[in-house]
């Protein structure tokens, strides 16, 4: 749990607000939230919208 | 006519009323004046009544008729809209303690579409704080009440409108709609609400929340009412960049056209899941119906349902952050917890989150226009999946379970079409045991408002849901 207080701290403070210490708990509660959007998010196929969609990497050298 | 069924005619019997000279804009003002007087007390839809300015613009409408002088489609008709829009010299509170002394210095856009329309402004109503949220529950004005039952909510956010509508407080209002809140308390309070297509109306004026969702759209007793507001209120302004430059049709003229020929689709799943089952049934019947009057149904799937939700809040919730960023940080404690709360969560999303969900956004639009409106003219769902619970649950803390639960089923099935820019209607099909209103949705392909006016028209003709009065209005 101190871990997430903490990434509820960062993420607030970069994104420029202030969050007063007795709220920053139900922040954190929050994080789960945000964490299951950016996976759905992750793992959308993104087709033609992806802006590299043209562009194939080559392939990995074999070693 | 005594006043209470003076502030019962639509907006267009009003209108027809008046231009044959059988009713005057000073008695159709002063009807709805006094259906406030007597119900605010009990429903709390305005914030601020205009009452000396209404009666002005009333005799000032009336002297004009006198002289055969004729200002627009709406001349001296009594209209209220959402406090979150600028109406030059009064106050728009935004529904917040933080501005509750702001006075507008100019017209939004629309205000001066309605006011060169001639219609007479009653005033500023009540709505969830911001307009961000769905229940209308609002800590700083007290909630709007549902005139089927004082206790329960009106939903939200555009509340004090969907009220003051259903109660004959006003013949029509405006709200805003960024996940739902003019369909929402449409739905709950037994009215017409019409979401546009994205960039039909204006914004110019009004307080945003998330500028990518935010539409501005009409709250009526009847579909031709929806009509006529949409056909003043829509067009190009050249003051709001998100505003499209799009022929606006005639609306009330083709109204009349039925059903016959309409496809619809009605969703497979996601629309009809966890639905209250006398919702379902209402919507169901709706949907058989307009299938005997000459529609074609059919089942669709609705494509990337399930990442929807996803996108909407990873846009929404930084916009609205984007937005109140400076009034959160010098004025904290002014805000509502709820409302808080939701613009603190803003700032977990970050700029990859943003972007993702943008472009997550083209491929839903894309795939809906190939795989749904290329089928398909309209598709048909229930506006809501639960009819209005107790504002008592729905004002519940933020992190708790109940009060957020009923805020996720509120926007359920009406946020997917804020994403995809749509224009949608709720319009009522039934009413629930305990006698509360029920609303069915119609979506149409974008700019095609005319569709989804006109089967929601000819729905409305088949059935007499609208005509219902809630027990405290048909009490006058």
């Amino acid at each position: 749990m101190d871990d997430q207080l903490q990434e509820a701290r960062i993420l607030a403070a970069l994104a420029g607000i202030r969050v007063p210490p007795d709220r920053v708990g139900a922040l954190a509660g929050g994080l789960a939230l945000t964490k299951r959007t950016a996976e759905t998010l992750a793992a959308a196929d993104f087709g033609v919208a992806e802006p590299a969609a043209q562009f194939r990497a080559p392939e990995a050298p074999t070693r | 006519m005594s006043g209470g069924d003076l502030a019962a005619l639509s907006l267009a019997e009003a209108g027809r009323l008046v231009r044959d000279r059988k009713l005057s804009p000073i008695e159709i003002t002063d009807a709805c004046l006094a259906q406030i007087e007597r119900l605010e007390p009990r429903l709390n839809a305005f914030i601020t009544v205009t009452a000396d300015a209404a009666k002005q613009a009333a005799e000032a409408r009336s002297e004009q008729i006198a002289a055969g002088t004729r200002s627009g489609r709406l001349q001296g008709l009594p209209v209220a809209i959402k406090d979150l829009f600028d109406v030059a010299g009064v106050r728009m509170t935004a529904g917040s303690r933080i501005l509750a002394e702001n006075v507008a210095t100019e017209d939004s856009e629309v205000a001066t579409r309605l006011k060169a329309a001639g219609a007479v402004m009653l005033g500023k109503l009540n709505l969830h704080e911001f307009a961000f949220g769905a229940t209308g529950v609002n800590p700083h004005y007290g909630p709007a009440r549902n005139p089927w039952d004082p206790e329960r909510m009106t939903g939200g956010s555009s509340s004090g409108s969907g009220a003051a509508v259903a109660a004959g407080e006003c013949l029509a209002a405006l709200g805003t709609d960024t996940g739902g809140s003019i369909r929402i308390p449409a739905s709950l309070c037994g009215i017409v609400g019409l979401k546009p297509t994205y960039g039909r109306v204006s914004k110019r004026g009004v307080l945003p929340l998330s500028w990518a969702f935010d539409h501005i759209g009409p709250m009526t007793r009847t579909v031709e009412d929806s009509a006529l507001l949409l056909e003043v209120l829509a067009g190009l302004d050249p003051g709001d960049p998100s505003c499209v430059d799009q022929p606006v049709p005639d609306y009330t003229r083709s109204l009349n056209g039925g059903v016959r020929g309409l496809r619809i689709g009605v969703p497979r799943r996601f629309f009809f899941e966890n639905v209250d089952p006398e919702v379902e049934t209402a919507v169901r019947a709706a949907i058989k119906l307009l299938g005997e009057m000459g529609a074609t149904i059919s089942e669709i799937d609705a494509p990337l349902i399930d990442e929807i939700p996803g996108a909407l809040t990873a846009i929404m919730l930084p916009e609205a952050l984007a937005v109140h960023q400076r009034w959160l940080n010098e004025r904290s404690d002014d805000y509502g917890d709820d409302v808080r709360y939701r613009l603190e969560l803003g700032s977990t999303y970050l700029a990859m989150h943003y972007v993702q969900a943008q472009r997550l956004r083209e491929i839903v639009v894309r795939a809906w226009r190939e795989e749904v409106f290329s089928r398909v003219d309209l598709i048909a769902t229930p506006t809501t999946p639960i009819t209005a619970r107790s504002i008592e649950q729905a004002g519940a803390s933020p992190e708790s379970g109940s009060g957020l639960q009923v805020t996720f089923s509120l926007i359920r099935f009406t946020n997917p079409l804020n994403l995809l820019g749509v224009p949608a209607i709720s319009v009522p099909c039934g009413f629930s045991a305990e006698g509360l209103p029920i609303g069915l949705q119609l979506a149409g392909r974008w700019w095609n408002e005319g569709a989804v006016l006109r089967a929601a028209h000819a729905y409305e003709t088949a059935t007499d849901w609208h005509k219902r009065r809630p027990p405290l209005v048909a009490a006058s």
